[in-house]
């Protein structure tokens, strides 16, 4: 038992089977060979496509899902022989309309998950108004939850998800369906939970976020790992990319078609700014192309040209693709 | 203990509120004191018209009983359907929750209803079908009425189950309604039954019930029908823990197969 890790997953596997006729089942590999180690007191982005695997490993880490292979342990606790102590130290916050009672109010909501939990109804009652101030639903409290706005249904998820005062909280896509300033204040909201020492597995698809709020990543896509790193080795390491930023004064019909038929371009993507073009091109990392996109833009019509590494968006789509 | 206590109660009634469609003024009145009368006063007539003018308390006495089942098996089967649907079992087999409390939270406020339903299908059956109070136990009825209520309800719980498998209310209901109509002796006296469907009534609840109801009503005392509340009351705990074990089975299968819940 390993306590400086918060979650450790051990070539966790997870295949659903349907079918219930011998010999006529389809199986589903849902989760394959997953090994990771989150430390304590951190973000940890797990990020994916659709049907990566995200929510399946979330699932099991909840003790909601048994892995059909490998093994998975939160706080040292096994989350299959020892559920009930996973239980009593995590939560968890999903995305989503699913998951509330409409016909209760958004305080009855997390009073009855405080009671669920077995939380003194005193501390529950007050967690419970405390978080309701907290994520902004103070004044709705007392309001029927199927009066609510997707937004303020993903604040109620988030208050429901800290009330037990969880060392572990698993975010399933907690900014999707919040406007901006919702999700500006819940990544407010999460370096503060981990300053106070806990740690968060978060899933999203949006990658500025996830370059934001996560000390590591990890990339998976058809339940396989495929990178693991802080959001800066994703870029470097792992994304394979160089991208070029060239700001030009005059351009052609033509210059996109050009430029993408140059060895080693991968993606060429052109915009205004102001009275000058943008143009950004992907370039296979190791490829030296800079004196061909010189070339071929024309020397004198380059007003500015910058090299950078990839952004996680960037990068994510060349590991993926 | 206290907020043990509390907190079981919580569980029931945000249970109840959140879960239980019918809590609307036209839903319930109709639900719990129109239906049931209804249904009492159109079988007692059908009854008096084929010839069974006799069996009129017989009649009225059944279906006032038959209103527990039904008014226990629309309340408790939503409540275990609904929270499959709304997406909120996951929430239940991801707390720290003793399985057995949260199973048996569900029943409790559609108790009383169970009552209601009976007491007013009975008063009606007075009013407007003579039904004869004269001879009445009154502690056995009370008694009787609790503990008829209380092993409907556990085997409506026990339904409860197949209402979170099925996603799906309405069947597992309509079932179980049926079983305790065919077979518990409302309509059809027990020993007139084929046997099969005899032995059935047997370990469905209500039968025992009835049968010490329908004797208190002609003079029985409680002590009289004691063997009867006895049985009554094991088979209600019987369905109460098949019904516990079905439900941790449920979550064990649901974690297995991945297939009960959806909502993370």
């Amino acid at each position: 038992m390993n306590r400086d890790f918060a979650i450790e997953c051990e070539s966790l596997g997870r295949i659903y089977r349907s079918g219930s006729i011998p010999g006529r089942g389809r199986e589903t590999v849902a989760l394959s060979d997953l090994t990771v180690q989150v430390p304590n007191g951190v973000v940890f982005g797990l990020l994916g496509p659709n049907g990566a695997g995200k929510t399946t490993t979330i699932r099991i880490l909840s003790t909601l899902l048994t892995p059909t292979s490998g093994s998975a342990r939160v706080l040292g606790y096994d989350v299959v022989k020892q559920a009930k102590q996973v239980r009593e130290r995590i939560g968890f916050i999903l995305g989503g309309d699913r998951g509330l009672y409409g016909r209760l109010t958004g305080k009855q909501n997390v009073r009855y998950f405080g009671a669920l939990n077995r939380l003194n109804p005193k501390t529950a009652k007050r967690r419970a108004n405390e978080l309701l101030e907290r994520v902004g639903l103070a004044s709705a409290a007392d309001t029927l939850v199927e009066e609510y706005s997707r937004g303020m249904k993903q604040r109620l998820h988030i208050a429901r998800g800290l009330l037990t005062d969880p060392e572990v909280i698993f975010m399933d896509e907690p900014t999707i369906g919040l406007d901006p300033m919702g999700a500006q204040e819940l990544r407010q909201y999460i370096p503060e939970l981990v300053g106070q020492g806990k740690t968060i597995l978060l899933t999203t698809h949006y990658m500025l976020e996830a370059d934001m709020l996560c000390d590591e990543i990890a990339l998976i896509d058809r339940g396989r790992l495929v990178a693991l790193g802080t959001p800066d080795e994703i870029k470097r390491n792992f994304s394979r990319l160089t991208i070029f930023e060239i700001v030009v004064n005059q351009t052609t019909e033509t210059l996109t078609a050009e430029l993408s038929n140059i060895d080693g371009v991968q993606h060429v993507e052109a915009s205004a700014e102001g009275i000058f073009q943008k143009i950004t091109i992907a370039v296979k990392a190791g490829v030296d192309a800079r004196d061909k996109i010189q070339a071929t833009i024309g020397v004198q019509r380059i007003e500015n040209l910058v090299a950078r590494d990839p952004t996680l968006e960037e990068a994510y789509v060349s590991i993926l693709t | 203990m206290t907020a043990f206590l509390t907190n079981f109660f919580l569980r029931a009634y945000y249970s109840y509120k959140g879960l239980f469609l019918w809590l609307n003024w036209t839903a319930f009145i109709s639900n719990v004191f129109i239906a049931p009368v209804v249904f009492v006063v159109i079988v007692t007539l059908t009854g008096r018209f084929a010839g069974q003018s006799d069996s009129a308390n017989s009649y009225v006495i059944g279906m006032a009983t038959y209103a527990i089942p039904v008014i226990l098996s629309g309340g408790i089967l939503q409540s275990f359907c609904y929270e499959r649907t709304f997406g909120t079992l996951s929430l239940i087999y991801a707390s720290r929750s003793n399985r057995w409390v949260t199973y048996w939270s569900k029943g409790l406020l559609h108790y009383p209803n169970a009552l209601l339903a009976a007491s007013t299908s009975l008063f009606f059956g007075w009013l407007l079908l003579d039904l004869d109070f004269s001879g009445l136990s009154w502690p056995a009825l009370i008694v009787l009425l609790l503990v008829i209520s209380f092993s409907c309800l556990c085997f409506c719980l026990f339904m409860g189950n197949f209402a979170i498998a099925l996603r799906e209310w309405i069947l597992p209901a309509a079932i179980a309604n049926g079983i305790v109509l065919i077979t518990s002796g409302v309509v059809v006296p027990i020993d007139q039954l084929p046997g099969f469907l005899g032995e059935i009534g047997r370990v469905v609840p209500l039968t025992h019930g009835l049968s010490a109801l329908r004797a208190a009503f002609e003079g029985a005392s409680l002590g009289d029908v004691i063997d009867d509340i006895v049985y009554e009351l094991v088979v209600g705990l019987s369905y109460l823990i098949a019904g516990g074990l079905l439900f941790s089975l449920l979550e064990a299968n649901a974690k297995r197969t991945g297939t009960y819940e959806s909502a993370i």
